[in-house]
C-alpha cells in the first residue's frame, strides 16, 4: 500500500523544528495540506514556506498550545483555510532538567502547561472536527513515557501523562473512527537534543554517550521518527489504536534501562 | 508492629483509602500526620486514632498550594520531630472525554492529582537526605495501566504519577529514598459512592461498575491500605520505582 494523503488535512503542533518539521515535510510531500502550529513565529513561517516551495501545501498558524483561546483560533483558521481536519500530530513540547528538589514550581508549571495541557487543548479543539469525518491522532511521547532518566522529573511525568492521554482518547473515540497512537522516540538529533547537550560541560561527549545508549549505536534522525508518525497516521495503521510505538534504536531493550548510564543528557545536566 | 516509631504523612486522609491507611499505619505504631481539605472529617479520623491509643496530627490543607504544603511539613516536624513516610494519596476523579473537559477541570485535576505530589516531594526530600532516607508512596490508578472510557483527564494525571514515581525512584535510589506507587482498581470508597451518585441511575451504574470487575467485586479500602503498608514498611526495602497494581485483575 502506498501512502497518499492527497485531500487530507493535517495539523502538526510544534511543527517549526525538529521532529515536528520533519513530520510536516513528509506529510506535505505525501499530498496532505499541512497546518504548522508553533509558538516560534519566524521559524514557523520559514519552515512552512520551505515546505510549500516545492508545490506542497503548507501554512503556518502561530499559537501557544498552552493558551486555549490561541489554540481555538488557530484550529478555526486552519479549518477555514483547508476545509476540515483529518490528522493531528501533537508534537509540541519542551524539556527541562532537574529532580524533584531542584525543579522550581514555575518550571514544573510551565512544562506541564506546554507538554500536557498543550496536547489536551489541541485535542479538545481538533476532536470535534475529526468526529465529522474520522481521522487519526499521533501524540509524540518519548522513551520516557515508559521509563525514566535521572534529573528529568517534570519531563518524565509529562511524557508518562501523554501515554495515559493516548490510551484514554483511543478508547473514548474508538467507535468514532478516530485512532489515537503515541510514538516514543529515544534521543533524536534535533535542536532540542543539541540544546540539552549544550547545558553540559562537554556537549560532544553527551552526544557520544547518547549514541552508546542506543543498541543501534547512534542517536536517531528526525526523519526516522517522522516515518513512524506518518505510518501511524496513515491507512496502513488502520487497525492500530492506543499503541505506543518505540522508535528508540533498541534503547529500552537492555535490563536496567538507560537511567543509570553515565553521561546522558539527564546526568550531564545535573549541577 | 511494622512502623513502630515512624512518622507518616498521609494526604487525602479524611476518607476512603487515606483514612483506612491512616488507621492501619497508626495500629502498626506510626505517628500519623493526616492531611485533607475537609477539616471536619479529619478531626473525626484524628479522634478515632487517638482513642485507639495512636498519635495523629490533623492538618487541613489544599495540597495543590505550596504554602499549605509547607505548613503541613512544618507542623509535622514541630509535633513529631521528623517524617519517615510520605503517602501522597489525595486525588480527584474528573469525568469526561477530552472535548467535553473544561480547561478549569483540567487545571484543577493536574494541580490536585500531580502537582501536589511534586510539592510534597520537593519539600520533604531535602529532609529525607539529611536524615539518611525515607519512603514515598503515591496513589496512581489501574487506569494508568489500562484505560477506561470517559476518564481522559484522570488517566492522564495518574499516568503522570507513574512517571513522577519512576523518575524520583531513580533520582534518589542512592539516597536510601524509595519511591513507589499504587495502582488501585475500583475500590468501594466514599469517592466511588460520589461518582456513582452522579449517574442518572446510581444503582444501575453500581451494577455496571461491578460487572467490569474481573473478580466480580470492588476492592476494599482495607485491601489497598494493606498494600500501602507493605510498600512503606521495611519489608519492601528492595522495592523502588514500581507501579503496584492492586485491582482484582482489571489490568490483565
Amino acid at each position: 500500500m502506498n501512502i497518499d494523503f492527497t485531500g487530507k488535512v493535517a495539523i502538526v503542533s510544534g511543527g517549526a523544528m525538529g521532529i515536528g518539521e520533519a513530520t510536516a515535510r513528509k506529510l506535505a510531500g505525501l499530498g496532505a495540506a499541512v497546518a504548522i502550529f508553533d509558538i516560534d513565529h519566524d521559524a514557523g513561517h520559514k519552515s512552512a514556506a520551505a515546505i510549500a516551495k516545492g508545490g506542497a501545501i503548507c501554512d503556518f498558524f502561530c499559537c501557544n498550545v498552552s493558551v486555549a483561546t490561541e489554540v481555538a483560533q488557530a484550529v478555526d483558521a486552519a479549518v477555514r483555510k483547508f476545509g476540515g481536519i483529518d490528522i493531528l500530530i501533537s508534537n509540541a513540547g519542551i524539556q527541562l532538567y532537574g529532580d524533584a528538589v531542584t525543579t522550581t514550581e514555575e518550571e514544573w508549571d510551565r512544562l506541564m502547561r506546554v507538554n500536557l495541557k498543550g496536547c489536551f487543548l489541541v485535542s479538545k479543539f481538533v476532536v470535534p472536527h475529526l468526529l465529522k469525518r474520522g481521522g487519526a491522532i499521533v501524540i509524540v511521547g518519548s522513551v520516557q513515557s515508559m521509563t525514566a532518566i535521572s534529573n528529568s522529573v517534570a519531563y518524565v511525568a509529562s511524557k508518562h501523562g501523554l501515554l495515559g492521554l493516548t490510551r484514554a482518547m483511543s478508547l473514548d473515540y474508538a467507535q468514532n473512527g478516530i485512532r489515537v497512537n503515541c510514538v516514543c522516540p529515544g534521543a533524536i538529533d534535533t535542536p532540542m537534543l543539541r540544546w540539552a547537550a549544550s547545558l553540559a560541560d562537554d556537549p560532544e561527549k553527551v552526544i557520544q554517550t547518547c549514541n552508546r545508549m542506543h543498541p543501534l549505536g547512534r542517536i536517531g534522525k528526525a526523519e526516522e521518527v517522522a516515518d513512524a508518525i506518518v505510518y501511524l497516521a496513515s491507512p496502513m495503521a488502520s487497525f492500530i489504536t492506543g499503541a505506543a510505538l518505540l522508535v528508540d534504536g533498541g534503547m529500552l531493550v537492555p535490563a536496567g534501562g538507560m537511567g543509570f548510564q553515565e553521561g546522558g543528557t539527564g546526568a550531564a545536566t545535573r549541577k | 508492629m511494622k512502623l513502630q516509631g515512624k512518622t507518616a504523612i498521609i494526604t487525602g486522609a479524611a476518607a476512603g483509602i487515606g483514612a483506612v491507611s491512616a488507621a492501619l499505619f497508626a495500629r502498626e505504631g506510626a505517628n500519623i500526620v493526616a492531611v485533607d481539605i475537609d477539616r471536619e472529617l479529619l478531626d473525626q479520623l484524628s479522634g478515632q486514632i487517638e482513642r485507639a491509643g495512636g498519635n495523629c496530627l490533623a492538618v487541613a490543607a489544599d495540597v495543590s498550594q505550596r504554602n499549605d504544603v509547607q505548613n503541613v511539613l512544618r507542623s509535622a516536624t514541630d509535633r513529631f520531630g521528623r517524617v519517615d513516610i510520605l503517602f501522597n494519596n489525595a486525588g480527584i476523579v474528573p469525568a469526561g472525554k477530552v472535548e467535553a473537559i473544561s480547561e478549569e477541570q483540567w487545571d484543577r485535576a493536574m494541580a490536585i492529582n500531580v502537582k501536589s505530589m511534586y510539592l510534597f516531594c520537593h519539600g520533604i526530600i531535602p529532609k529525607f537526605k539529611v536524615q539518611g532516607g525515607g519512603v514515598i508512596l503515591n496513589t496512581a490508578s489501574a487506569t494508568a495501566l489500562r484505560a477506561v472510557v470517559d476518564r481522559a483527564c484522570y488517566t492522564t494525571t495518574k499516568a503522570a504519577v507513574i512517571g513522577l514515581t519512576k523518575s524520583m525512584a531513580l533520582d534518589y535510589v542512592r539516597d536510601n529514598i524509595r519511591v513507589n506507587c499504587l495502582c488501585p482498581g475500583t475500590v468501594d470508597t466514599p469517592s466511588l459512592a460520589q461518582r456513582l451518585a452522579a449517574f442518572p441511575e446510581p444503582a444501575e451504574a453500581r451494577k455496571n461498575f461491578i460487572a467490569r470487575q474481573p473478580m466480580g467485586r470492588f476492592g476494599t479500602a482495607e485491601e489497598i491500605a494493606q498494600a500501602a503498608l507493605y510498600l512503606v514498611s521495611p519489608e519492601a526495602e528492595f522495592v523502588t520505582g514500581v507501579a503496584f497494581a492492586i485491582d482484582g485483575g482489571l489490568s490483565i
